[in-house]
Order: structure tokens, then C-alpha cells, then sequence
């Protein structure tokens, strides 16, 4: 077999000279530019996760040492003209898991090393000189023998050439200080002493770094020690002096475990602060390079929660605190693995469980806030306060006032914000204003139902309208640089206007104004319009959560009329914005038309519009809660590239969010969604700019440069149970479907260029997703509390490309606790139905089928029936009519199901094949009619069962061929992935299988004409992904070579051999 | 989740509560010695990492009070209703469903003689009448004199090379396991650990012959824990009972049959695990077939053995797989299956508390301050 590609936990990280970049992931290391592209792919070890990368500490990097668990090699890294080698040398077996290594002072071939049982290792790697082959030999020694308590952290400084001083914190809260004194030539060390031995924490030490030599003026410390623990808190020690007269600590028989004091011996260091930020686990610690103001130091912490956060230490006298400065959540899910910082240029970068390296230029620097002076009240006495405000242009705001007034401010970095006055208060805007914005121009109506506009090229403020009463809301719209649509609509009106401005004069007079007819109890949220020479539409959402489709009227008058209104379009919530997309007509297809929208339902949405014979039909594409929100406000699309950028409120945070990357851009503590905003995108910053009000003030932020990049973006953070592969004949090509214990679906794309890239992600289950599906262009997933549901997935999506809609949730869904375990679907062949035929498998031993009607979402009750008292695990329907189910018991189970009429559902006979539950389950039927199942266990064991149907309903007519040892640990995947005539009436079977031992295995099965059967193992690789959940046969569309995808942790692909002879 | 939906969603859960137990791990132990027969002949037990002390309770009913706790106790009675309702008039379905627990004899007392239970762990564990509970970290290496006093009051621990139990004991348990940390080498690697320091616990204090069971993860490289187990036990069985889901990597290691290796010294400064291997060269080497075979079962079901026993891999090291065996009886509740609960169920308090977790000054402190951690002020306004 052999490797193609994985997205698998980032477990080591190093940044190499200015412009590479090292990871760890799974038993591979890769080498990528600063671009974030792969230059190498290295596998280091063969079963072995990468945990490290220790680097030379010459300039150069000239070499490395890789380890994980008690496995090492060292590297050698050449560097030239932009490019890069590097070799490795033999594998090193430290007898212990390695917690951390480091070269000697400006070595680059001795290498101390901290186990889990807190021994120094050395490891000096020598070149031979006359050797033919370059590759260093390393030579391993044992330097200080370790102590039986087991640590979870340990750090490793080189105070000289031969004195190493070490940090290492255990599973019970202790840290121990000591150093080792080595003398190169000899085989032992001479001396070590425990400087600290003290009850650091209060749960288990996850990571430990001390200082290099500090030099503060005016802190008295010269070295620190940093550490962070279960206990959830940061901690900063002084460890400035050393002492040596504690070297027994430690040995003494004590008391031990949890909350065990340590003898008032003044062991422990002076703790100089601690504080808590993280929401869960703190995993490391480390220092960052720079700091400003009346910081000390810098601290940055990395979490389980997936968070940096970075700290300013500071320092006053004899007080020190740590203070919150920043938290920045760049992965997805759970668990930062892997740190590395750059310490000459600030740069760091971050590894999680989600697979994605994260590098921050300077994470210490959070966006500058300033505040926008108040608006000076022309009327001399009283305060005034800013009403509504909006862009009209990158960096100019358009603002009212309580009194009326009108003010511009022009957001320009350095310089105070004052507000410049455009017209002195208004009568018609005092207490009540509102606007609409649209490129340079803004659009103001007052109580009076007086509207103005706005021209920023003039900066003046003209009479536009007067729409009689009060205006509720104005919407301005832009289709074309020529064309202008302002949208009013006033308070209790049944009808709204659109005055269009394409006139000489467009702000003095409108060149038309069109009146619209509102569909009943309908507050106009948002507006779009569209124009070509065959096509208008004007689109409307509403608060309720409603979009009115307006369209000319049949008597060829310029009235629009209400085509359609889709009732619930955003739930019951509000429509924040539309756009309309126009799908430029191609040879032999139509010019087609999208409805883009977001809403306060938290969801982003695609629809076509299609028009014909005057009446519009609206398709729903794409529809995604986002993962903020439920308060989106806003949408615009980049007019060249493929970028979507929604915004809106996330708890206290204004964040802007990549639909297309599936990324967050910008993100702003405001205080929430309740207060007067505004946000001007800006694509070429990768930022924006963005006002709003707290307490009374004005604020401005402005985001000019992302603050991380990300590499291999796109994976789950946690663990996927589920996978499904869409057919590479469906409309949508092959698309790989996961869910993930993150509750969330993800939609990925395999391209032999790009690797996995992630179209879509899917949240609406409440909890881990247990089984997934495709049918045709269907996706069907199956998770806890009985939810059910069935998206439909559509090609050809204007920038989204692959867009997913759920259609219908079963009724049920969240009904109970039972969790639905696994299903089966085909269509619904019964007389006068059209749909499917959904086959569920449920924890309480139950087996239901259901038929859904696609075209009015309904679901049908087909029949039920009762196994036994085990949890059913898989369903499988069978071309001669029968349901083959597995269970937790080990026995695969045939339960008889006839079409035509409802009934109960009985199991006909049952056979043991596993000694426990039946995890997985895959199936073929031959040419001869009989049907091969595959099945893994829980028992470690693979069975092959041969199911001749037999005349009597009880005879179950199976034979299991079983392998009881087939892997070390429980068998979570099998599949088939070729059968073929193997001479006479014999078939060769090849079949896959994958288990939490993160082996695969692939097996030939031989079956002669009897039914007798022959296995052999043909390969056996280790997979990166642990907690491995499914296996999938992959047939390429690009190459057509077929594979296998493992998923658990992780992703992996492997091409398949060719089945031997 | 709230107490009654755990309580549908564990069996297990419900029914400790029902009887008693601290801990649903109660009845793993149970399902356990129903297969292996652990407590025949045993009067003398270390358990380890015992809290909150579930399987010290059951030593202390079963050896102490010499109570006799069956199959019944966690019987789902619905299993063998169905079977029979569906058998009714078939004959090829009987065979199984005849209820062992209904003619087993009735429970007698019969309390053992020179009953000694040591249980030890990190937490403080509510005491249990006849059981020395000692509180400490089964890793260090200071805990082996004290479970050797605790065994033989005599112990003086003068001598720091005698480490052997003057009066050894039966049987060696640990229900021990690492609060897990989501990386999955690490947390193999600190519950291998754990293993490792139980089994020198073990090697100190048990006799030859004795038995051994302990937790262990069935994930990457349990075949190389295997293998260095078999070393020194006759019988290595890797079991899963009922009462452990099946979508844990949770297994048990029963061994049976300790043979020292001949010269073998447990030893504080070379403690196993860290590093120091046991190597073959006391007991047999492992199976030496290379050959595949067929084996036809009673059942008709074929076996096969590809005989690759003892390779080694990266690193040096020998890779054995131990078999498997299921155990308690298919009657036994599902731990993975929905339960619907008894008409008229009362949902009932844990018998024990949860232990407090090291961060529960971090949830106190969140809740000083009304939700979340510290309200950083972002920024501060220039």
C-alpha cells in the first residue's frame, strides 16, 4: 500500500531559519515554505507519532532531532539557495517517552533528553569520517538515572556546554528543578542536584518552560520558570537562584498522591503571579519574543480550548502580575498540540487536534481601538449623542445625532477623530433618523418622512424625498455603477417604495419611483434589486423572517408585483441582508439567478430565482448555520475571487467570517449585538473597518492584515465517528462526508494537488453524529436523542460550488434519548410512492423502517420490530428483501420485510460470529447468489460469513470463516474493494480492515465453488488515526486508482495494491 | 445529562445505585470472576487504585461476608422472556435460553478465613469494614514499603533490597486510569505506566501462582504490554465484560498463573516500565508456530491463526496478541443499549460523590465571578 495523503493532529512544530516551516503530523514530518507550501514529506518512523523537533542551536539549523514516544532520529538539514535536504539518521530507542530535547550551546551533535521519569538522556551524534554513506551515527547514553514519579512536562535549558539545568513537572502538581553537570567523555554523569521540589499546582503540570537569563532593569529576577496545569491556572516562579543543598528531595519516602504536602522545607521558589484565563486544560507555556509599554514580559499560554492566550507579566516593586492581554481561537475544536516560537522575529505558530498550523506575525498585538470624539453641540449647551451612523467610503463615516445633525469623520490612523459637520441639526432628524448606505453615498430619513441623501464627491447634504410619514427603513441598493435604488417604506404602510436614481439629477429626483404592495404583516429587513434588458426583480426580507420576490406585472406596466413569498426563509427571524448573483449565460444553458442572504437565524443562504412564464420559482441550494451568530447582519461577495464574508455577533464579539474558507477574518470585543454599528469590509486588507457604540461612545477599530494564517485548515477538532463517500457518478462527483464527536458535518473535497479541502461544514446535530450516508445527491445522518436528518446537496453553486440545504429533520429528532446507531436507505418501491426508505437501527434494540416523501418532507411509519435486549450497531438491506442487522451481542441477525404492507417487522434467525459487539459491517453478493458479509468486532477479530439463502425461513444458511486475532485491539472498519474470478469457480475476495490498534490490513479471501474459504494478510501498515471509526473504499475521479479512507482522529488515504495473482 | 436519562442510557449506572455500589465498575469485577473465577482459594488482595471503591467492595461481600452475588444481579430479565416467546414451538432456538441463575443454588454466607484486603489510592477513599486503605501514588516508589507494612505489620522495612512480601498474596487488582488528555500515544503511554506500576506492585507481593487483573486501553502497542506480560504469567486473557461499553478501549488483562522468572528481584531503582523489560528468558517463548491453520469449531464456524506470534518491530520490541474473551452472559444487561426504565422508577442518588477535580478552585473562582474567567478588557481605549 501505499501512502497518499493524510490531515491527522499536529503533534511538533519548529520554525527553521526565517523561511521554513516543520511538523510533525502522524509519523510524517513536512517541510513547508512560508508560503505554505509542501516542499518535503519525510516519514520518520513507522508506527510512531512524531511528539518533538529540537533544533541546533547554530545558526544554520544545520540539524535536528525528531522524536516521539521513546523513538528519536536526528536530522541533518541542508539549506541553499532557498531550498532544502535533509536526511535522516537510524532510529534511536530511549527506553522512555521523551518529553522534551536540546542541543548543547552552538552543537549541532550533542542532544540532552528529559523522559517521563525525569532521566537525562544524551544522545551525540557522530559523522563518520570515512564513511561512505553520510549518515550520522548516533551513540545514546543513559546520564542520570530517573525517579519513579511519572511527569507530564519537562523542560530542558543548556546553562554551559556541560551543565544542563532542567524543569519537570508531574501528574500530581510538583515541579522539580535540577541540573545535570555532564563531562563528554565520560559514560556517566558526575553529579546532579535538585535545586526545587515543591507542590506547584493543584492537578497535573502539562507544561513547564524556564527563561533564558533575564536582564530587566528594575526586575529583580534573572530567570523565571512558567507553568500551567489542569488546575486551569498560569503560574510565573522565581528561580533566579539555584540552590544546592536539596539534592535528596524527592527520594524520601513521603506521602504521595494528590493534595500530598511537601515538608516546609523552603523548597519552592517564590511564586511571583498566577491567573486563570483558559476554560479548560492549559497544554504548554512559552515566552514571547517582544513587549511594549510597562510589561515585564510576555507569556503565552495554549489550551484544550484551542486558544492562545497571551499575558503581559508586570512587574512594580516586589509585585508582579499577569495580566489577560489577548485570546486568539484559531483552530477549530479542541486541543493546541504543538507550539513553536520564533524568537528573533516574533513569529508563532500553533499545531491542533484539527490538523491545521496556525502562524500569528504578532500575537501579542491586538487591534488599536480609538474612541470618536462626541459630536460638539452646535447649540451650544446640553451634550449630543450619535443616533446612526454609516460608510460612505473605505474610511468615511456618515453620522446623525440626537439633535439632528449631520457629521462626517474620516477614520485616518493617527490622527484624534473629530467630527467634521456636514449640516447644522435638522428639525425633521431631532430624536429619529435613520439611514442607508451604499458605496459614497448615504441616505437619511427623519420623523418628518423627509429623506436626504448624501454624495461624499460633493460632502454635501441634499433634499431627496418626502414620503409623507415617518420612514421606518431605507434600503439602498446598487445593482450597476449607473444604477441606484433607494427603498423606503414608512411606519404601519402596506406598501413600500423604491425610488430609482439614474437620472441627471439622481439626488435631487428620483427618475421613477415604484410602488410595492407588501405581503401581509411584513417589516421590511433588507432589499435587493436586479436588472438586465429581459429581467427586474426586486427582493425583500422581512423581520419575520420572510422573502417577498417582486417581479414586472403581466400588463406590462412598470409595477412590480409580488411574485412569491417564502414564509420562514430565516426561521422566524429576521432577513439581514439579500444580494442577488447573476450566472452569466453559457453556450446551451441560461443566464441563472441567486438569491444570497443571512439572517438573524444565524444561517447564510443561496437560492436560485428561476422566472418563467412570469411566475418565479424559488430553489433553496445552500442553507448553513454559521459558527457564530445567531446574529448575522450582514454578506458581501468579493466581485473577482472566490470570497464570501458574512458578519455579525458572536456573545460579546463583532466577528467577520470567510464562508468560502470557512474562516473567521476579524474579530472585534464590543460588547454584543444589541448597540448602533457599522462595518466597511476590506478584502484587500483581509480586515475592515468597524464603528459602534458602547455606553454612549464611539469606537473604531481597524483590522489591516489577518491576525493568523492557517495551513491545512478545514479539519474537525475532535474525533469523527462517521464517514461516507458520495458515488464519483452523482452529479456532485465524489464528496467525503464526516461527523465528527464535535456534533458537526464536513463536506470535503479530495484533490491529488490540494489534499482534503473542506467544502462545507454541517451543524445541527446536538450531539456526535453516529452514522452517515449518501443517496444520489442525498447525504442522511443519524446521531443521539433520535436526531435524524436529510440534506440535499447541489453542484454548480455561484462561488460555493457544492451547496447543502437540510431538507427535513425527522419528526422525532430530539424526541428521546435513543440514539439512532446506524441505517440503511434505497427508494421507496411501494405502489404510488416516490422517495426513500429509510432503515433505522436504534440503541434500545429496535428496528424501524420509514418512508420520506421528498416532495412534501413527510415521514411514514412503515414497520417496527424488536431484537432482543442489545444495542443494535449496523442495517443492511439485502437484494432478496431482507434486513441483515449487527449487534453489541455478536450476532448478525436476518429479519424478513415485505414491501407491500404494513406490519411488524421480525427477525427470522440469528448467528454468532463476534464474541461482542459488531462494530462494522460490509457486504457483496456473488454471482452465484450468495452473499459474503465482513464483519469487525469489538473482539479483536475479523469474520467472513457466507450467507446461502436457504429454503426455510429459519435456516440462516451462514458460515463464518473468523480471524479472532486479526488486529490487536478492537476492528472499527472493514470494506470490500475487489472481487474477481480466481481460476475454476473460485473468487478472490480482497478486503480491507482498520481498528483502534491504528493498523491496516488488507486480506485475500479465496472462496472455491463449496464455499470454503482461504484468507491471507497481503499488507500492514499503521495509520496515523487513532480512534479509528470507519473505513471507506476510494475510487479516485482523477486517476481512478482506488483506495482506502480511514477516519477517526484524522483522515488517511491509501492507494490499494493491485490484487496479487 | 440528568440523573434519570443516565439512567436509561446506563444499566449499569441505575443498577449500582440500586445495590450499593459506589461505582458501576462494581459489576466489571463481578462479570469478571463469573467468567475466571477469580476469588476461588483467595483470601489475601491488594487492591489498587481503588477509589471510590467499588471493587473493594466487592472483596469486602464476597470475601469478608462471604455473600455470594450472581448473574441475577444483573440480569435483564427481558432478554430471556423474548427468547422464549420466540422459541415457543421451535426447538432449534432453545438451547441457550435456560436461566443458569434461576437453578443456581441459593446464596450462602461463608465468610473466609484470614481475610486480608489492602486497597490503595491517590484519592482519599471512604473506609470499608475489614479493608486497609492506604492513600498513595502507586507509581512512587516509596508506596512499595508501605503496602508491604500494611500486608505484614512485621515489616520493618530495614532493608531496602527486601522487597518481597513475607506472606504474599493471591491476587493483585487495579481498576486503574489516567484522566485522559485526548492524545491518544500520551494517554496509552501514562496508562501503561499505570499498568507497569501495578505489575511491580504485584511482583513484590504476589505468590506464585497468583492472579493479576488490571485495566488496560486496547489501543496502539497493547501487543507489546501483552507480550511482557506473558513473561511471567502462565495465562494472559485480554476480557471485556458486559458492564464495559463497547465503545470503550477499555479491556481487562487476566493473568493467571505467576511465574517469577528464576533470580527475578523487584526493584525500586530499576522499576519496570521505565525503560527495564522483562525478558523471555524465565518463561516459555511465545508461540513459535509460523505456520496457518484451520481450526473447525463445534459451532461450524472455522478459525484460522496466521502464527506471526513474537515478531519484533521499530524499536526492538516483541509484539504477542492475547486472546480475547467476552465475558458475563448475553443476558446480562447491554451497557451500550437504551434501557427503558422500571414502571414506577425512582432515580437515586450516587452512592458516592464524585471526587473534587483538581480545577475545582478554577470553577469556584469562575463562579465568584459570575460565568466566565477574569472579564478581560480587551484593548484598553488609547
Amino acid at each position: 500500500m501505499q501512502h497518499e495523503r493524510q490531515h491527522v493532529p499536529v503533534t511538533a512544530l519548529a520554525l527553521v531559519g526565517d523561511d521554513w516551516i516543520f511538523s510533525g503530523q502522524g509519523p510524517y514530518l513536512y517541510i513547508y515554505g512560508s508560503d505554505g507550501t509542501t516542499h518535503r514529506k519525510i516519514r520518520v518512523f513507522e508506527g510512531q507519532a512524531i511528539h518533538g523537533i529540537a533544533l541546533s542551536a547554530d545558526d544554520l539549523a544545520s540539524a535536528a532531532l525528531i522524536w516521539g514516544g521513546s523513538l528519536s532520529r536526528s536530522l541533518s538539514i541542508d539549506i541553499q539557495d532557498g531550498r532544502i535536504e535533509a536526511s535522516l539518521g537510524p532510529v534511536q530507542n530511549v527506553q522512555d517517552w521523551i518529553l522534551d530535547a536540546a542541543f548543547a550551546p552552538s552543537s549541532h551533535s550533542l542532544i540532552g533528553l528529559v523522559t517521563a521519569h525525569n532521566a537525562l538522556a544524551t544522545i551525540s551524534i557522530t559523522r563518520p569520517a570515512h564513511a561512505k554513506s553520510p549518515t550520522p551515527r548516533p551513540s545514546l547514553q543513559q546520564r542520570v538515572p530517573g525517579s519513579n514519579c511519572i511527569l507530564y512536562s519537562a523542560h530542558i535549558l543548556w546553562l554551559s556546554p556541560s551543565h544542563c539545568l532542567v524543569a519537570s513537572g508531574t501528574a500530581f502538581g510538583d515541579i522539580i528543578v535540577w541540573s545535570a553537570y555532564l563531562e563528554h567523555d565520560s559514560e556517566v554523569p558526575l553529579r546532579s542536584h535538585t535545586h526545587f521540589t515543591f507542590a506547584a499546582h493543584e492537578g497535573s503540570v502539562f507544561g513547564v518552560r524556564l527563561s533564558s537569563q533575564l536582564k530587566i532593569p528594575g526586575f529583580g529576577c534573572e530567570r523565571v520558570l512558567a507553568s500551567c496545569s489542569d488546575d486551569r491556572t498560569v503560574r510565573i516562579w522565581d528561580v533566579s537562584s539555584l540552590p544546592m543543598e536539596s539534592s535528596a528531595a524527592g527520594e524520601t519516602p513521603r506521602d504521595t498522591g494528590f493534595g500530598a504536602k511537601i515538608s516546609e522545607d523552603a523548597l519552592a521558589p517564590r511564586c511571583l503571579a498566577k491567573a486563570m484565563g483558559h476554560i479548560s486544560r492549559i497544554w504548554h507555556v512559552r515566552y514571547a519574543a517582544g513587549k511594549h509599554r510597562d510589561e515585564t514580559m510576555r507569556i503565552l499560554s495554549f489550551g484544550e480550548d484551542a486558544s492562545v492566550i497571551v499575558w503581559a507579566l508586570q512587574a512594580r516593586e516586589q509585585l508582579c502580575s499577569l495580566n489577560q492581554l489577548r485570546s486568539i481561537k484559531a483552530h477549530s475544536g479542541k486541543n493546541i498540540w504543538a507550539v513553536a516560537v520564533h524568537d528573533s522575529r516574533g513569529l508563532l505558530a500553533t499545531g491542533a487536534a484539527d490538523g491545521a498550523i496556525a502562524l500569528y506575525e504578532s500575537p501579542g498585538k491586538s487591534l488599536d481601538i480609538h474612541e470618536i470624539a462626541p459630536p460638539l453641540s452646535l447649540e451650544s449647551k446640553g451634550s449630543d449623542a450619535y443616533r446612526t451612523y454609516g460608510f460612505v467610503g473605505p474610511s468615511t463615516v456618515l453620522a446623525t445625532t440626537d439633535r439632528g445633525g449631520v457629521v462626517q469623520f474620516h477614520l485616518s490612523g493617527d490622527q484624534p477623530l473629530h467630527p467634521i459637520e456636514i449640516s447644522s441639526p435638522l428639525a425633521s432628524l431631532r430624536g429619529y433618523s435613520i439611514m442607508s448606505n451604499v458605496s459614497a453615498f448615504g441616505f437619511i430619513g427623519g420623523s418628518d418622512g423627509a429623506i436626504h441623501a448624501f454624495d461624499r464627491g460633493t460632502a454635501q447634504l441634499v433634499g431627496l424625498a418626502q414620503v409623507g410619514s415617518k420612514v421606518a427603513g431605507l434600503f439602498a441598493c446598487r445593482p450597476r455603477s449607473d444604477l441606484l435604488n433607494l427603498l423606503a417604506t414608512t411606519v404601519n404602510a402596506t406598501e413600500a417604495r423604491i425610488l430609482r436614481l439614474d437620472g441627471p439629477d439622481p439626488f435631487r429626483s428620483p427618475s421613477r419611483t415604484t410602488m410595492l404592495q407588501l405581503p401581509e404583516s411584513f417589516v421590511v429587513t433588507s432589499f435587493a434589486y436586479y436588472e438586465d434588458e429581459s429581467l427586474r426583480y426586486a427582493v425583500l426580507g422581512s423581520r419575520g423572517g420572510a422573502i417577498a420576490v417582486y417581479c414586472p406585472s403581466v400588463d406590462g406596466s412598470n409595477q412590480l408585483d409580488c411574485s412569491i413569498t417564502i414564509s420562514e426563509a430565516h426561521n422566524a427571524e429576521s432577513v439581514t441582508s439579500l444580494r442577488l448573483v447573476q450566472q452569466k449565460r453559457t453556450p446551451g444553458h441560461a443566464a441563472r439567478h441567486f438569491l444570497f442572504s443571512t439572517g438573524r437565524d444565524g444561517t447564510f443562504a443561496v437560492r436560485e430565482l428561476r422566472h418563467s412564464n412570469a411566475a418565479v420559482e424559488v430553489i433553496t441550494l445552500h442553507q448553513l448555520a454559521l459558527p457564530f451568530g445567531p446574529n448575522i447582519e450582514g454578506l458581501k461577495m468579493h466581485a473577482d475571487d472566490s470570497r464570501v464574508w458574512t458578519w455579525g455577533f458572536q456573545s460579546k464579539h463583532f466577528v467577520v467570517y470567510d464562508v468560502m474558507a470557512q474562516r473567521e477574518i476579524m474579530r472585534v470585543e464590543c460588547g454584543g449585538a444589541h448597540r448602533q454599528w457599522a462595518f466597511e469590509p476590506d478584502f484587500d486588507a483581509n480586515g475592515g473597518r468597524f464603528v459602534w457604540t458602547k455606553a454612549g461612545r464611539l469606537f473604531h477599530a481597524q483590522q489591516a492584515a489577518l491576525p493568523f494564517r492557517l495551513l491545512n485548515e478545514g479539519g474537525h477538532g475532535r474525533e469523527i465517528k462517521a464517514v461516507a463517500v458520495s458515488s464519483a457518478s452523482a452529479e456532485i462527483g465524489s464528496v467525503i462526508a464526516t461527523g465528527a464527536e464535535d456534533t458537526d458535518i464536513k463536506l470535503f473535497r479530495y484533490e491529488k494537488s490540494g489534499g482534503f479541502h473542506c467544502l462545507q461544514t454541517l451543524r445541527k446535530h446536538n450531539t456526535g453524529v453516529q452514522h452517515l450516508a449518501w443517496h444520489g445527491n442525498y447525504l442522511l445522518s443519524s446521531g443521539g436523542f433520535e436526531e435524524f436528518f436529510v440534506w440535499r446537496v447541489s453542484a454548480g453553486v455561484p462561488y460555493l460550488g457544492i451547496g447543502v440545504a437540510c431538507e427535513s429533520a425527522h419528526p422525532r429528532s430530539g424526541a428521546s434519548d435513543l440514539r439512532i446507531m446506524g441505517f440503511c436507505v434505497d427508494e421507496d418501491t411501494r405502489d404510488g410512492n416516490r422517495g426513500l426508505r429509510i432503515t433505522m437501527a436504534y440503541s434500545d434494540s429496535t428496528l424501524k423502517v420509514w418512508a420520506y416523501e421528498s416532495e412534501q418532507r413527510t415521514w411514514t411509519l412503515i414497520s417496527a420490530g424488536d431484537y432482543l435486549t442489545s444495542c443494535l450497531t449496523q442495517v443492511m438491506a439485502t437484494t432478496d428483501h431482507r434486513f441483515i442487522t449487527a449487534a453489541t451481542d455478536g450476532y448478525l441477525t436476518t429479519w424478513r420485510h415485505q414491501q407491500q404492507q404494513q406490519q411488524s417487522l421480525d427477525w427470522l434467525s440469528r448467528h454468532n460470529v463476534h464474541q461482542s459487539a459488531i462494530h462494522t459491517i460490509a457486504h457483496l453478493e456473488l454471482a452465484d447468489g450468495t452473499s459474503l458479509f465482513v464483519t469487525g468486532g469489538d473482539d479483536n477479530a475479523i469474520a467472513i460469513t457466507r450467507c446461502t439463502p436457504g429454503e426455510s425461513s429459519d435456516d440462516t444458511g451462514m458460515a463464518t470463516l473468523l480471524i479472532p486475532r486479526a488486529h490487536a485491539a478492537a476492528v472499527t472498519g472493514v470494506a470490500i474493494i475487489s472481487i474477481r474470478p480466481n481460476g475454476g469457480e473460485c473468487q478472490q475476495v480482497q478486503l480491507v480492515s482498520a481498528g483502534i490498534d491504528q493498523r491496516i490490513k488488507v486480506w485475500e479471501v479465496e472462496v472455491d465453488a463449496v464455499g470454503a474459504m482461504r484468507v491471507k494478510k497481503v499488507a500492514d501498515v499503521f495509520t496515523a488515526v487513532a480512534d479509528v471509526s470507519g473505513l471507506e473504499v476510494w475510487r479516485g475521479e482523477e486517476d481512478g486508482v482506488s483506495g482506502v479512507l480511514v477516519s477517526g482522529v484524522g483522515i488517511d488515504l491509501w492507494r490499494m495494491p493491485s490484487a496479487s495473482a | 445529562m440528568g440523573k434519570s436519562s443516565k439512567d436509561k442510557r446506563d444499566a449499569y449506572y441505575r443498577l449500582a445505585k440500586e445495590q450499593g455500589w459506589r461505582a458501576r465498575s462494581a459489576f466489571k469485577l463481578l462479570q469478571l470472576d463469573e467468567e475466571f473465577n477469580l476469588f476461588e482459594g483467595v483470601t489475601r488482595v491488594v487492591d489498587l487504585c481503588a477509589a471510590p471503591g467499588s471493587w473493594s467492595q466487592v472483596l469486602s461481600r464476597v470475601l469478608i461476608k462471604g455473600e455470594r452475588i450472581g448473574r441475577a444481579s444483573w440480569e435483564d430479565k427481558r432478554y430471556r422472556e423474548i427468547l422464549r416467546s420466540r422459541a415457543a414451538g421451535r426447538q432449534d432456538l432453545l438451547p441457550g435460553i435456560e436461566n443458569e441463575a434461576e437453578n443456581a443454588p441459593p446464596p450462602t454466607n461463608a465468610p473466609r478465613e484470614g481475610v486480608k484486603i489492602v486497597a490503595i489510592d491517590l484519592q482519599p477513599m471512604s473506609p470499608l469494614e475489614g479493608i486497609t486503605c492506604l492513600k498513595a501514588d502507586i507509581t512512587h516508589p516509596s508506596t512499595i514499603p508501605l503496602l508491604l507494612h500494611a500486608l505484614d505489620p512485621e515489616y520493618t522495612g530495614s532493608s531496602t533490597t527486601s522487597l518481597e512480601a513475607s506472606h504474599p498474596v493471591d491476587l493483585v487488582l487495579s481498576d486503574g486510569a489516567p484522566d485522559v488528555t485526548g492524545l491518544h500515544d500520551l494517554d496509552i503511554y501514562i496508562q501503561s505506566q499505570l499498568l507497569w506500576a501495578a505489575l511491580n506492585l504485584a511482583l513484590c507481593v504476589l505468590k506464585p501462582g497468583g492472579r493479576f487483573v488490571a485495566k488496560i486501553f486496547r489501543g496502539k502497542d497493547v501487543d507489546l504490554l501483552y507480550a511482557q506480560l506473558k513473561v511471567v504469567f502462565e495465562r494472559v486473557t485480554v476480557a471485556k465484560p458486559r458492564s464495559s461499553r463497547a465503545s470503550s478501549v477499555e479491556a481487562f488483562i487476566v493473568c493467571v498463573g505467576f511465574r517469577p522468572p528464576p533470580g527475578f528481584k523487584a526493584s525500586l531503582d530499576h522499576p519496570l516500565g521505565a525503560g527495564r523489560k522483562l525478558d523471555g528468558a524465565g518463561g516459555e517463548t511465545l508461540s513459535s508456530a509460523v505456520e496457518t491453520t484451520y481450526k473447525l469449531r463445534d459451532d461450524g464456524t472455522v478459525e484460522v491463526e496466521f502464527g506471526e506470534d513474537g515478531r519484533a518491530v521499530e524499536g526492538g520490541d516483541v509484539r504477542w496478541v492475547a486472546p480475547f474473551l467476552a465475558c458475563g452472559d448475553l443476558s446480562a444487561f447491554d451497557a451500550d443499549a437504551s434501557h427503558k426504565l422500571p414502571e414506577g422508577h425512582i432515580s437515586l442518588d450516587p452512592v458516592q460523590p464524585p471526587t473534587a477535580p483538581p480545577y475545582r478552585r478554577a470553577l469556584e473562582e469562575r463562579k465568584k465571578l459570575g460565568g466566565a474567567y477574569g472579564k478581560t478588557k480587551l484593548g484598553e481605549v488609547k
